[in-house]
């Protein structure tokens, strides 16, 4: 990196750093330091849940997933909007009602302590282990393409924000949030326009997209269904992305504090409801322009030389060994192909006829094979190393091709894109370990005229998000190579949040099932959800994570349902009406 | 309670008027007429440049 990416790095960093801290200030307590005093209007609202839920990773892998699969990882966001419309006719205003902290305390008031725990407790574990993995991706990646120690480099992802985060809080968290997404989309359509501009002449925006098509990257809309029926191993099509995703997002946004948290920073019902409709506006267009740019990046390399593999470190490792004669061999064939491609892509740029086209597919086609085969002798040559490289395609173009200066702000941007996720992860673990433990297991009642005990839980509420943060940091330098991480985050949740949904829905909408029913179900719909998954990896059966969502609240609402048959009712005495009519 | 304090919670207090359509079933309807239109779109896209 030039000396002149290094001060854009720094400057927009320290820039992100200092104004999380002159935003700091808020009231001391916990109503300031978790929910902003419920003062936020609706567009920092939609600003800190697309801030919350886009990760360094989304905009890593996302541009990767396109230049490999092609988009139709956009139809995972398909759910998304109908989840959007439950969450503000139901979640929002019982919330908002109950004036709760966290989504939990109200399965407390719904059902019992018991359940509110173990639904904490599931959130915590998950959200806990996917901010390690969220500090990790993009810190692997950054220090494989830049020669970074891994150590240090999960230390500067992981620790700056913990500044702002632990000193302001909330308010901190949102006011970052605004300015970082400001600066990632400025960034990235500044990298799209530079791939655009890159092609080469008489090639433009509309070639490109033939090109690409040609190849099949823009198969937006696939149905996964083969002439065997429906492929349930097919991770996204139009069917999974509109149920599982419903479903998924629904767990997301409507039981996942570090999202409950952000619209309950709102000034008001209506404006946490805007938020959220209008993140279900944005969401599929925003991501399809992501994946677009990996599209176009995709056509940038048909027409300029590609690496056959994009994660330089790991080739030059096994460079180092046996393999690599055998490594050069198919690098020399690909180099080959490659200048073919070139020549097929200009005529079929120019002619738009279907013989070119045919050419440019049939040669794609042998590239694709002797890139896979170069994959397993990468895989012999040095084992244990992840040979997918969908996560280093986007960063590799930056770090090869955009002009000094622009580097370091890319760099900068996929800091803070990770430092919005997990700012906000930080502040509702902790928010969750104070109010749904140290608060509610002490058996003392919150009180908000008592100035003593409001600043000792604030104080306490700083401490959390440090630890959360080290805990985090920790988890970071544990984790391994896990293919593409924008996947094993999506995994991870799906292990979970299927179950927590599946509480949900049976405290708002099922009035008859107590805490005995959905808490037995809950561990039951667990061991289902982890079964399946097991089940899947050992090849016994084929479904796509995307599914787990739905088996795990199904298999707690019609477990909750049948045990409240069985097991004696248990009404607790202070427990109300909550569900929704 | 501080005044900062006191200023918001009496903000929150009065629900303001639902911008634009002044119903949410209407922002609920767009949503979705949103989400239909993106999928023609882009079922166009698949087919016009796959």
């Amino acid at each position: 990196m030039s000396r002149i990416d290094w001060i854009v790095l720094c400057v927009t960093l320290l820039l992100i750093l200092t104004y999380g801290l002159y935003k700091s200030r808020t009231s001391k307590n916990l109503e300031g330091y978790f929910l902003s005093n419920r003062n936020m209007p609706w567009y920092l609202v939609l600003l800190s849940i697309m801030g919350t839920q886009a990760s360094a990773i989304t905009f890593l892998s996302a541009p990767g997933q396109a230049f490999t699969d092609g988009m139709r990882f956009v139809q995972y966001y398909f759910g998304l909007p109908l989840a959007m419309i439950v969450i503000s006719i139901s979640f929002v205003p019982l919330f908002s009602k109950m004036k709760v902290f966290t989504a939990y305390e109200f399965l407390e008031q719904r059902f019992d302590l018991k359940t509110r725990v173990l639904t904490s407790t599931l959130f915590l574990l998950s959200r806990g282990l996917s901010t390690g993995i969220s500090i990790y991706a993009p810190s692997i990646i950054l220090s494989s393409l830049m020669g970074w120690d891994i150590f240090w480099t999960n230390i500067f992802m992981g620790g700056l924000l913990i500044v702002y985060t632990v000193s302001g809080g909330a308010r901190a968290v949102a006011y970052t949030q605004q300015l970082q997404l400001l600066i990632i989309f400025g960034g990235m359509f500044i990298a799209g326009y530079y791939v655009v501009h890159y092609l080469p002449e008489g090639v433009g925006f509309s070639e490109a997209l033939k090109i690409s098509g040609a190849s099949g990257k823009l198969n937006v809309i696939t149905t996964g269904i083969t002439e065997k029926g429906f492929d349930w191993k097919d991770r996204y099509n139009i069917i999974s992305g509109i149920i599982g995703g419903f479903f998924l997002s629904l767990s997301y946004f409507g039981t996942d504090q570090s999202q409950v948290g952000r619209y309950l920073t709102a000034k008001n019902n209506t404006q946490s409801r805007l938020g959220l409709l209008m993140n279900g506006l944005v969401k599929v267009p925003m991501q399809f322009f992501i994946l677009l740019l990996g599209t176009l990046l995709f056509s940038y390399y048909q027409f300029n030389k590609a690496p056959v593999f994009f994660n330089g470190a790991v080739v030059d490792k096994a460079m180092q060994t046996s393999y690599a004669p055998a490594l050069s061999k198919i690098e020399g064939e690909y180099n080959l192909l490659q200048a073919n491609q070139q020549q097929y892509s200009r005529a079929f740029a120019a002619t738009q006829l279907e013989a070119d086209k045919l050419l440019v597919q049939q040669n794609r086609k042998t590239m694709d094979a002797l890139q896979k085969e170069y994959r397993q002798v990468l895989k012999q040559a040095v084992p244990g190393a992840d040979t997918n490289d969908t996560n280093y395609i986007f960063l590799r173009f930056v770090v090869d091709h955009l002009p000094h200066g622009l580097v370091g702000l890319l760099i900068a941007i996929i800091f803070l894109a990770a430092w919005g996720s997990i700012a906000a992860a930080l502040n509702s673990q902790a928010a969750c370990t104070v109010i749904d433990f140290h608060i509610r297991l002490q058996g003392k009642k919150h009180d908000i005229a008592n100035e003593e005990d409001c600043l000792r839980e604030y104080k306490v509420s700083k401490y959390y998000t440090l630890a959360w943060g080290i805990f985090s940091i920790i988890t970071a330098e544990l984790a391994t190579g896990m293919g593409s991480l924008i996947e094993a985050v999506n995994l991870l949740g799906s292990l979970f949040y299927g179950v927590i949904l599946g509480i949900f829905l049976v405290a708002l909408y099922v009035k008859k099932i107590q805490g005995n029913a959905v808490f037995v179900a809950a561990i039951i719909g667990e061991c289902i959800v982890v079964l399946c998954f097991l089940l899947d990896k050992w090849g016994y059966i084929g479904l796509g994570f995307l599914w787990l969502n739905v088996v795990g609240a199904l298999a707690v609402v019609i477990t909750a349902w049948l045990l409240q048959k069985i097991l004696p009712a248990s009404v607790p005495a202070d427990a109300v009406s909550v569900t929704v009519n | 309670m501080d005044k900062q304090q006191l200023k918001d919670k009496l903000s929150q207090e009065i629900e303001p008027p639902i911008p634009l359509f002044g119903s949410f079933k209407a922002w609920y309807i767009l949503l979705l007429l949103v989400l239909l239109a993106e999928i023609i779109f882009f079922i166009w896209f698949t087919q016009n440049f796959s």
